[in-house]
């Protein structure tokens, strides 16, 4: 048979390919035999194209067509490289980017959270490379929320006592992590998940916070305890009653001065701002 | 407005157009002759010629789909030549590559391409065989009748071997430029050592059976492996081989630039060591 009139000519070919670049998902169904009827050429030349390296380059590009992520999630994707994760992961993505391109063209907030939310779905739970991986999204998201969060301008600090009402200001954010950032990127750029056995996770618990006079995002290491206190934090209850709730939680007893004297750290970092009581809210008082 | 010299006779250096070259052309002054800039950049954000105030512009292209047997709108050819005419570009680049093919839909007849045909947003490489030998010369006459500039054809990488193939990169390259004497070349090093990688040819061999005197531009960046294939890296330096197979291809050759493709980076590359990759590259080029 000529090559012309063979079944692999040039148009036929190029289409399937270009049709598989263009909707991934047919890659997968041609590989499941699942794909719509189509002739006999069709499958002949289905049949000749090497699917699995077709959709690898299907993840390449989708991955290329990503980049601007990587100002967003650089410690993420890279994770992902040096676990030899990139491109599969991308081939995985690349039947959801072309949905999401085909209806919306979105955006860079709109592609972040898309391939967050995949990414986020398909490593799996009981791998501790993708652990790590998980735990990079998890600090790089986490920066990112609180880049673009709401808030208001720093509070001046002001001096705690038992009587005052911390609020929460500015944008903030306690996450528990499989690693300190530190550590984590020192383990993603120094190849350690090239072993497949990373090291134990330490589970820090971080407080992310963003410096209001310069915009970036900070991230403090904090004990559970001063984490629970922060969440305590309703914007109503005085420094006392903060005391009488972490006494009755941690069964210590918690002297409201000397938490007041821990809370002059967060005050110092413009996290709390100190005032008077608030009114009770509308309602809570019954008449008569 | 500054324009490549078109008499300038020593091989210019150059570097793709990125979100940071604005910086880069401001923080070193003199270390580049030249950016190199996507056409579609410019088609859709017309701005970003703004940096030819500071720097000549090299026009590169991926929308006239060379390589494929769906020919590009007629808009996009015209959208071309106003931005050839404006950016004074020596030649325009473009690869020998596909982005749009008919549709697997068939029409009436069971022919296909009945559809709408398949437009893609990355450039693909070509079935190598007689068929696409002959579209490819026959799409290259007419671009090269309405461009007063030369077309210089880039090798594509090559991820995997496509079907109905019949003759290697090499070999489709340089029957083309036997059958076509206004025909020059782009090579792109990077994808050149990619190719070699995946399809298992060795490179130092087959680069000299390419018709190396007919290259104009040439082409560096890094590359990575990922999934047992090597892939195309904009966001990593050239590594050594490309610099092997740039000093092999001069000893042949004398492209008029020689391009950087650091262009997939979120941040400025460090400049001590881009500085170091731009002299050596002069040193080699004699410049």
């Amino acid at each position: 048979m000529s090559e012309r009139t063979g079944p692999l000519t040039g148009p036929r070919v190029h289409a399937h390919i270009a049709a598989g670049l263009a909707d991934p998902g047919l890659i997968d169904s041609w590989t499941a035999r699942n794909g719509g009827g189509g002739t006999e050429q069709d499958a002949a030349v289905i049949d000749a194209i090497d699917l699995a390296a077709l959709r690898r380059f299907a993840g390449f590009v989708t991955m290329v067509r990503q980049n601007p992520l990587r100002r967003i999630l650089p410690l993420t994707l890279r994770a992902l490289a040096e676990a030899d994760l990139e491109i599969e992961a991308f081939a995985a993505y690349a039947p959801h980017f072309a949905r999401l391109s085909r209806t919306a063209g979105p955006d860079l907030r709109g592609r972040l959270t898309a391939f967050a939310d995949f990414l986020d779905g398909w490593l799996v739970d009981d791998d501790p490379v993708h652990a790590v991986i998980r735990d990079a999204l998890g600090h790089e998201l986490t920066v990112e929320r609180l880049r673009h969060a709401e808030g208001g301008p720093a509070a001046a600090p002001s001096a705690p006592h038992r009587g005052a009402v911390p609020r929460r200001t500015g944008a903030q954010a306690i996450r528990t992590a499989r690693h300190h950032p530190r550590a984590l990127a020192e383990l993603i750029e120094s190849g350690g998940l090239a072993t497949g056995r990373p090291p134990r996770p330490d589970r820090p618990t971080l407080l992310y916070w963003r410096d209001e006079p310069t915009r970036q995002v900070r991230v403090t290491e904090v004990t559970p305890l001063a984490a629970h206190l922060l969440a305590l934090v309703d914007g109503r209850t005085t420094v006392g009653g903060l005391a009488r709730r972490l006494t009755a939680a941690t069964g210590e007893p918690c002297d409201a001065d000397q938490l007041a004297v821990a809370l002059q750290e967060f005050t110092d970092l413009h996290l709390l701002t100190l005032g008077g009581a608030a009114p009770s809210p509308i309602g809570e008082h019954r008449c008569g | 407005m500054e324009y490549f010299d078109p008499g300038r006779t020593e091989t210019a250096v150059g570097m793709a157009h990125s979100p940071y070259v604005s910086e880069l052309v401001e923080r070193l002054p003199g270390a580049l002759d030249y950016v190199e800039i996507p056409f579609e950049q410019l088609r859709h954000a017309p701005a970003t010629a703004d940096i030819q105030q500071h720097i000549p512009l090299v026009l590169h292209c991926a929308s006239m789909s060379v390589g494929g047997f769906v020919p590009p709108e007629e808009s996009t050819l015209a959208a071309v030549e106003h931005w050839r005419q404006r950016t004074r570009t020596p030649w325009i680049g473009e690869h020998l590559a596909y982005i749009r093919a008919e549709a697997t839909e068939p029409d009436a007849a069971g022919r296909g391409a009945a559809a709408d045909p398949t437009s893609l947003t990355y450039t693909v490489c070509p079935q190598l065989s007689e068929q696409s030998l002959e579209q490819v010369l026959d799409n290259l006459k007419p671009l090269q009748d309405r461009y007063p500039v030369p077309i210089i054809l880039e090798n594509p990488p090559q991820y995997f071997p496509v079907p109905g193939s019949t003759m290697s990169l090499v070999e489709f390259t340089a029957r083309l430029c036997d059958r076509n004497d206004r025909l020059d070349l782009l090579l792109d090093l990077t994808h050149f050592l990619i190719s070699a990688i995946n399809l298992g040819f060795d490179a130092s061999r087959e680069l000299e059976r390419l018709p190396l005197e007919r290259v104009v531009e040439v082409h560096l960046s890094g590359l990575k492996s990922q999934s047992g294939t090597a892939w195309d890296d904009h966001a990593q330096p050239a590594p050594e081989p490309v610099f092997d197979l740039l000093a092999q291809a001069l000893r042949r050759s004398r492209p008029r630039a020689v391009t950087f493709e650091y262009n997939w980076a979120p941040h400025l590359p460090e400049l001590g060591p881009l500085q170091q990759q731009l002299r050596r590259v002069r040193d080699l080029v004699g410049t």
